[in-house]
């Protein structure tokens, strides 16, 4: 028999060490568990409370406006606790982002009314959270302080994606026309930014805003660069968006931007580059130049969509398919009487598929 | 070396094995509190109103089914619910001998459409498709039997988008579920695959196919799993995440980019962990390619499934999740220490090896060896006592850890009541059901070991806890 019947031996002495240990551990966090449980249900009382109060009236306001007697009450209905002043600037940037507008604007005076400026200021210190600058950030753009903008600049760089898109988009809540010039280098230096997000900034901004720094910062940045800010053409004016696809065209200096331009290519101007460009060695852009007839071809094109559903790659056919019964001019009787003299079986299929496909639409 | 000398060589072997296991969990748990509060930094906006915008990629959700009449249209509907921009839904009905698809041509008025099948993975025989006349949406590929790995491949090759999400038919979706488990596609250009948290929706009640009201399963063996669940999503997967080294996706709900699925040649039809195989071969494959890319992990809660409370369907659901688990490994050991491997092959896979592929063959061996060493007078009461309790005391910490990480992030069970059913559960899991398991599992890679066809898996279902189901 081994020697482990007295308690020295350290098998037994590691083992039960260990145990106990992991028991304290065990109770430690299930005691810790216990009072984030009390401390959430308080919290949630107290959130239930409030958003019961101040839903209804900052709708109130945003929707009637402030009448006299609010106007004047609202300062000292300010709630004085941090957790309830938290409660407050999230409830009404969550408003404030749902609204357009004249009530946008009630909303942003009663925001100054309520005091909402100083406490997003106090937000911003360098020993603040990171939740609590966010907030401050986000509150500021919406109160369009423009004694803000050199604190928010400063967050533009920051590390933190969330953060600096968040600087960026009150910036443009402040200043669109000056915050535009400054972002534009950074959506093509960050790859961190979000196409979605920065779609959303750049929509904040406004078209009228955007239109003329994105089509110059388009014009005349190297390929590559270039290819990243094409994306967001179609959030600028139509006019200004064509003259930029249709100058990148005529160059086609790039496959990849040719590629980009062809997926937000929109206007007939563009046609003669777009018909060419069918018959590109690269199956990519075969397949947006045969998209892009189907928006803006006529029955001209029908011959070359034709040759196209030949192609040995499937998305090509289909697209071309799909385009071809897009054109003007072309019915189902047209497009049967275009299946039927066809020679190659799988020009057919995916001729059928698309009439199929029209049937169940 | 005496006989001795082996015997304490072997005490210390089993002991320092369950230290290093719990250790290498605790770790991952400290790695998964970091995760989280950086994933809750991500979505701290996330209250604000969302615009929705043409930036979002649009994706294609594959649901597999075979003899699935029962639930087939209340999963699809709740699919349609589903709050993203732009989707379509491909149902994949592999040969099923019940209703499964007459059900589905008559909730969705399908008709046969001849659809130019693109065979870019090979696949069983595709009879038809079908496209529903209601919601153009929805198509529905019938095809011959080939295994659930063989649909998803038929439902790849006729996926328009570029990502698709597999779903089981019986999985609960959340409403956002798509949005949130495709930000990381959104923030990441480089981004291939993405899992997400699945929970136990037994005590839940489910009407038109979302989550009413979360609770806790009635049985016991229920809520060890919610624990068990808790602890693989919460720390397990959620700690390999931020290294790039997350080797499993479950098969419930993850999305991939198609073309590198594709790249990979699809799932493999024969293996029974198909979802883990995948990852695994992803991330050897873009290592060997020396190509950059991202595997993560969303820890929201985004999809709820039915767990077994029949000792016999769990047995069997370990045993065939030990068996995939064990295939997929071995089908990539090329990972396993490789020189462009990084934390996956130098951490990830051996830890798995080691822990997950032949932890069940040392915790057994482990519980046998002390057993029958005090049976035999080898050892002291004092030390087979001391043994069992490090090795219990060690399980009910990881158990509770799972608990707090749970408890700062999503706390999705309410009441005071479920907290200490958690707990007791989270305690008397460690005494008699861990070592169950690993006896299963450890049947599952004997199983694996003498071979045998992969199938769909067994897995009864009450759906008792869905308010559709009795409807």
């Amino acid at each position: 028999m081994l020697d482990f019947a007295g308690s020295s031996d350290s098998f037994v002495v590691f083992a039960l060490y260990s145990s106990l240990f992991a028991i304290g551990i065990a109770l430690v966090l299930f005691c810790t568990v216990v009072y984030l449980r009390l401390r959430l249900i308080a919290h949630r009382k107290v959130e239930a409370k409030f958003i019961a109060t101040w839903r209804p009236l900052l709708t109130k306001i945003a929707i009637h406006g402030l009448d006299p007697d609010l106007d004047r009450e609202l300062p000292d209905m300010r709630p004085q606790k941090n957790a309830e002043l938290r409660l407050l600037l999230n409830e009404w940037n969550v408003l404030h982002d749902c609204l357009q507008g004249v009530a946008r604007n009630t909303l942003t005076r009663a925001g100054y009314k309520l005091s909402l400026d100083r406490v997003a200021w106090s937000m911003l210190g360098e020993d603040s959270s990171f939740g609590d600058r966010l907030m401050g950030i986000i509150t500021l753009g919406h109160l369009e302080d423009f004694a803000a903008w050199g604190s928010i600049e400063a967050s533009l760089d920051s590390e933190n994606p969330l953060l600096s898109l968040m600087a960026a988009k009150a910036l443009c809540n402040i200043d669109p026309d000056r915050a535009v010039p400054l972002l534009l280098p950074r959506i093509v230096e960050r790859d961190d930014w979000a196409g979605a997000r920065v779609a959303g900034v750049l929509h904040e901004a406004g078209a009228s805003a955007v239109s003329l720094p994105l089509r110059d910062a388009i014009l005349e940045s190297p390929p590559e660069h270039a290819e990243k800010l094409i994306a967001y053409l179609p959030m600028i004016f139509k006019p200004v968006a064509a003259t930029v696809i249709s100058r990148l065209l005529r160059r086609n200096v790039d496959d990849r931007i040719t590629g980009a331009c062809l997926q937000v290519s929109n206007s007939p101007l563009e046609l003669p580059q777009v018909r060419e460009l069918a018959r590109h060695p690269r199956w990519h852009i075969r397949m947006r130049a045969a998209t892009v007839l189907g928006r803006i071809g006529d029955e001209k094109d029908s011959e070359l969509l034709i040759d196209l559903l030949s192609d040995p790659e499937w998305w090509v056919r289909y697209r071309a398919a799909q385009a071809l019964s897009e054109l003007p001019q072309i019915g189902h009787d047209q497009l049967e009487g275009i299946r039927d003299e066809l020679e190659d079986p799988f020009s057919r299929d995916m001729l059928n598929q698309i009439m199929a496909e029209q049937a169940v639409a | 070396m005496t006989v001795q000398d082996l015997l304490i060589a072997a005490q210390w072997t089993f002991l320092s094995y369950f230290v290093l296991l719990n250790c290498g969990y605790i770790m991952l748990n400290v790695v998964s509190i970091f995760g989280m509060r950086d994933y809750f930094r991500a979505r701290s906006v996330d209250s604000l109103p969302k615009i929705y915008s043409d930036y979002e990629l649009p994706i294609s959700i594959l649901v597999p089914a075979y003899n699935e009449a029962a639930t087939i249209v209340a999963s699809v509907r709740a699919l349609l619910q589903l709050r993203y921009p732009q989707f379509e839904i491909i149902v994949i009905n592999d040969g099923s001998t019940d209703e499964t698809l007459d059900i589905l041509i008559r909730e969705f008025s399908l008709v046969a459409f001849p659809e130019v099948y693109r065979k870019r993975i090979e696949t069983q025989q595709v009879n038809t498709i079908y496209v529903s006349t209601r919601h153009p949406n929805i198509r529905v590929i019938d095809k011959r039997n080939g295994g659930k790995a063989d649909s998803l491949n038929a439902g790849i090759n006729c996926a328009r988008f570029p990502l698709f999400c597999g779903v089981d038919a019986d999985s609960v979706l959340e409403p956002d579920s798509l949005y949130k488990v495709l930000q990381p596609f959104l923030d990441d250009p480089t981004m291939v695959a993405c899992g997400g948290t699945v929970r136990i929706a037994n005590g839940c009640k489910v009407r038109d196919g979302f989550v009413e009201k979360v609770g806790l399963a009635k049985s016991t063996l229920g809520v060890i799993q919610t624990i068990e669940y808790l602890r693989a999503f919460l720390f397990g997967r959620l700690g390999w995440s931020p290294l790039n080294a997350l080797l499993i996706i479950s098969g419930a709900f993850g999305v991939f980019r198609k073309e590198v699925v594709v790249s990979v040649g699809g799932y493999r039809t024969d293996t029974v962990g198909e979802d883990m195989e995948l990852v695994v071969r992803i991330h050897r494959k873009m290592r060997e390619q020396r190509r950059k890319y991202r595997i993560a992990f969303v820890p929201d809660p985004i999809c709820w499934t039915e767990a077994p409370e029949s000792l016999r369907v769990l047995g069997s659901q370990r045993r065939r999740w030990q068996r995939g688990l064990a295939e997929s490994l071995t089908l990539n050991i090329s990972l396993l220490f490789n020189r462009r491997g990084g934390a996956v092959g130098w951490l990830a896979f051996p830890f798995m090896f080691v822990f997950e592929f032949l932890g069940p063959l040392l915790e057994v061996s482990g519980y046998l060896f002390i057993g029958i060493a005090f049976w035999n007078g080898w050892v002291s009461y004092e030390a087979f006592v001391a043994f069992l309790l490090c090795a219990i005391c060690l399980g009910m910490v990881l158990s509770t850890s799972a608990l707090f990480l749970e408890e700062i992030s999503f706390h999705m069970y309410p009441g005071f009541g479920n907290t200490l059913r958690l707990f007791g559960a989270a305690i008397i899991e460690n005494f008699g059901y861990r070592q169950l398991v690993a006896i299963w599992r450890l049947m599952g890679l004997l199983q694996w070991l003498m071979g045998g066809k992969a199938k769909w898996g067994d897995m009864q279902r009450s759906a008792a806890w869905s308010q559709d189901a009795k409807s």
